[in-house]
């Protein structure tokens, strides 16, 4: 009788780890890096610069769990008109006319809109358009404040960059205090020295990629760094 | 006889683990890339419209109504929602009866509706009355089970089936502009998650959600911003943060999108296609140029830029016309549509405002369902799917269903000509397509008590002992669509072609 129940209770913890999709109090990450699951990023395109950590495996441990949290328009909103020192209908109007963050796009960047649609509860999870409104909302916002600083020196944010000029190069001091100024505003934290090689390649490339002014280079960085995994959820 | 020996019970617990293990595995499998919908060719499509009357849109106060004549006892009449015979009329050619404007007085504060004649005159031969009772009176629960057969198919949603039946490949499957419990998704994990709807608020701009950048002014070059998301993607796997939580299951869907939204999503020029803006209100410097079909959208709906749902009707024509969506829902919301030059257009919370004025409501709100349907079918009859005159009109692939909460109680005060109502389970349903036999009423109502009845789902014949509930017109509408599942309730009366 008690093997029975001994192997029931087996069972039935093995349901409950499968359902729960690991070990959601004790992440792995002896020694495997990729954990047990597939790539996420397979298939996500292109990958310029030569920065890569693939070789090795790092000494992160890999969360198996699900207690990301997508952060959402509301949170997305203050965290740029911080970071950007913007007011809040600054950062993007859509067609010149409507706020995209707390109209148009509302449910994509997971709000809620209980007194028009009835949606009280907000999606649980991205919409189809979700990654391309996120795209649109930071670099209205990083061209916004790429514009105003251009326009009154010193720039609040990107005060290392002669906004008038053409793109500096990838090796110019202000190149990489920009990197840092961004991380620093927009993730809260200096960058890896990794880190700040891969953004400055967004200064390498063909001609028709590279930015062709100072301002573009500032816009491009923001948007890199502000639509980055690590902004996005917390 | 079953033996519970131990192995057995082993056996039935492996299975039992085995099956939970399936369930994560088709939950994860749900955030992935609908490789379980299936990719039909344009010519085999058909597309479903669902048109959403909030508030309980009674059948029996449109193209269903008793006259009072009809009861056969004047004291009885004077108890329920009955029609004066000045009231009810019909149009050459048409099965249908359908009731008249009240007087400009009824109406209060609303605009008189537009008349329901032009609906019957114009397509009638594609119509037809379904009757049948629901299983809830309370709003979100009856909207949810309205499209969801009250879970007959797993639970999926008639528009989540037909986004898997017909969605593969087309970059948003399912829109659902509409609201409250019409906006609820499935609850069946196995759909996977490009099969569930795209959710629409502001359907006159939705279409600048498709792209990344474009309609933005002052950006740099798109070479520029391609190579800055290549940038951000090699940043993504450099940062701690990427490495260490990359595959929650929230992430993973967001990358997925990303890498859709760069790829299908802008490439299908959606952002031009679906641009419902008047050209003249785009300023200079935007760099977009609304398609071909606007102009011909702003004649049909005349008060589109104000007008929510015929807004939410051209966006609707546009998905379905780029061949970008198989179902699209719309439907009135809870704030009464006002315009410049009508005033207060609809009710305010739509049909529900009945439970304060019940005649003028229905009216109101009936008579702008009818014209807003004529003008929506018009188009699509006028139009070749996809533009492509081999493939036949529009019309020819689509069906629309009326879906609503429920009826609306059928008594009144003795001899009342204004009177509040509330829920009945008791209603009946819309369908217009061409793919059934039309011109008919499914059913039929009960004189007595202003209650309906079902049919013969093989012959179409009413049939007083039947009561159809929410499973039997999932089933209706399932088999028109030709989208199968077990236990389907066929109903080979309404198909054209059996």
């Amino acid at each position: 009788m008690q093997n029975r129940a001994q192997v029931w209770s087996s069972v039935l913890l093995l349901a409950a780890a499968c359902e729960l999709g690991g070990a959601p109090k004790k992440p792995s990450g002896s020694g495997s890096p990729d954990g047990n699951g597939s790539d996420p990023f397979v298939g996500a395109g292109g990958q310029p610069g030569a920065q890569s950590s693939q070789a090795a495996p790092p000494p992160y441990k890999v969360s198996q769990g699900n207690s990301v949290l997508w952060k959402r328009h509301a949170a997305i909103e203050a965290d740029l008109v911080r970071a950007l020192e913007l007011k809040p209908e600054e950062l993007c109007k859509e067609l010149g006319v409507r706020d995209c963050i707390r109209d148009i796009h509302v449910i994509a960047l997971g709000g809620n809109d209980p007194f028009r649609s009835g949606i009280n509860v907000p999606a649980s999870r991205p919409l189809s358009t979700s990654s391309v409104v996120v795209d649109r909302v930071l670099l209205s916002a990083c061209s916004a404040r790429a514009r105003a600083d251009k326009a009154a020196k010193p720039g609040r944010v990107f005060a290392e960059l002669d906004l008038s000029g053409p793109a500096p190069k990838a090796d110019a001091p202000a190149v990489e205090a920009t990197i840092k100024t961004l991380f620093r505003r927009l993730l809260a934290r200096d960058p890896r020295p990794g880190e700040t090689a891969i953004v400055k390649t967004l200064l390498e490339g063909d001609e028709a990629e590279r930015p062709q002014s100072a301002e573009e280079f500032a816009t491009l960085a923001c948007f890199t760094i502000g639509s980055s995994l690590e902004f996005l959820f917390l | 006889m079953t033996s519970f020996s131990r192995r057995n019970l082993l056996k039935g617990g492996a299975a039992g683990a085995a099956s939970l293990l399936l369930g994560s595995q088709l939950a994860n499998r749900a955030q992935g890339q609908a490789s379980d919908m299936q990719m039909v060719a344009p010519k085999d499509r058909k597309l479903l419209f669902v048109f959403c009357a909030h508030g309980g849109a009674g059948i029996i106060d449109s193209f269903l109504p008793v006259v009072d004549t009809e009861v056969g006892d004047a004291a009885l009449a004077g108890t329920l929602d009955v029609y004066p015979e000045s009231l009810v009329e019909r149009v050459q050619g048409s099965n249908f009866r359908y009731t008249k404007n009240l007087t400009n007085e009824d109406y209060v504060f609303m605009k008189p509706p537009p008349s329901m004649a032009d609906l019957l005159q114009h397509h009638s031969a594609d119509m037809a009355i379904f009757c049948h009772s629901v299983s809830s009176v309370n709003h979100n629960v009856a909207q949810a089970r309205s499209l969801n057969g009250a879970g007959i198919n797993k639970g999926r949603t008639i528009m989540e089936a037909m986004a898997l039946r017909y969605g593969g490949g087309m970059p948003l499957p399912s829109c659902n502009m509409a609201m409250d419990g019409f906006i609820e998704h499935g609850s069946d994990p196995g759909v996977p998650q490009r099969a569930r709807h795209e959710t629409i608020t502001a359907p006159l701009f939705f279409a600048t959600g498709t792209h990344g950048f474009r309609g933005i002014p002052n950006l740099p070059r798109a070479g520029s911003i391609e190579r800055a998301r290549k940038v951000r993607e090699q940043l993504d796997r450099e940062t701690v943060f990427a490495k260490t939580f990359g595959k929650s299951p929230v992430i993973a869907r967001y990358l997925e999108q990303r890498r859709f939204g760069a790829g299908e999503l802008e490439k299908a020029n959606l952002i031009e296609k679906l641009l419902l803006m008047d050209p003249a209100s785009i300023k200079p410097g935007v760099g977009l140029t609304p398609g071909a079909l606007s102009a011909e959208l702003f004649k049909r709906f005349p008060g589109l830029m104000e007008h929510d749902v015929q807004a939410q009707l051209g966006l609707g024509f546009l998905l379905a016309y780029h061949g970008a969506s198989a179902s699209v829902t719309f439907g009135f919301r809870s704030d009464p549509v006002i315009t410049k030059g009508d005033g207060v257009v609809t009710a305010p919370i739509a049909f529900d405002y009945s439970h304060s004025g019940h005649r003028s409501a229905q009216s109101v709100m009936w008579g702008n369902l009818a014209a807003l349907l004529d003008s929506f079918i018009g188009l699509l009859k006028s139009y070749d799917y996809m533009g492509d005159p081999s493939l036949g009109k529009m019309w020819d692939r689509s069906l629309i269903y009326v879906a609503t909460d429920f009826g609306r109680t059928k008594t009144r005060p003795q001899d009342a000509a204004a009177w509040g109502s509330g829920h009945d389970l008791n209603n009946g349903s819309l369908i217009f397509s061409p793919l059934i036999k039309g011109n008919r009423v499914y059913g039929g109502v009960d004189a007595k008590t202003c209650l309906t009845y079902g049919f013969n789902r093989m012959t179409g014949e009413p049939d007083r002992a039947v009561e159809f509930e929410e499973a039997a017109l999932y089933g209706a509408l399932a088999h028109v669509l030709d989208i199968d599942y077990s236990g389907r309730e066929d109903c080979p009366a309404l198909l054209k072609r059996a």
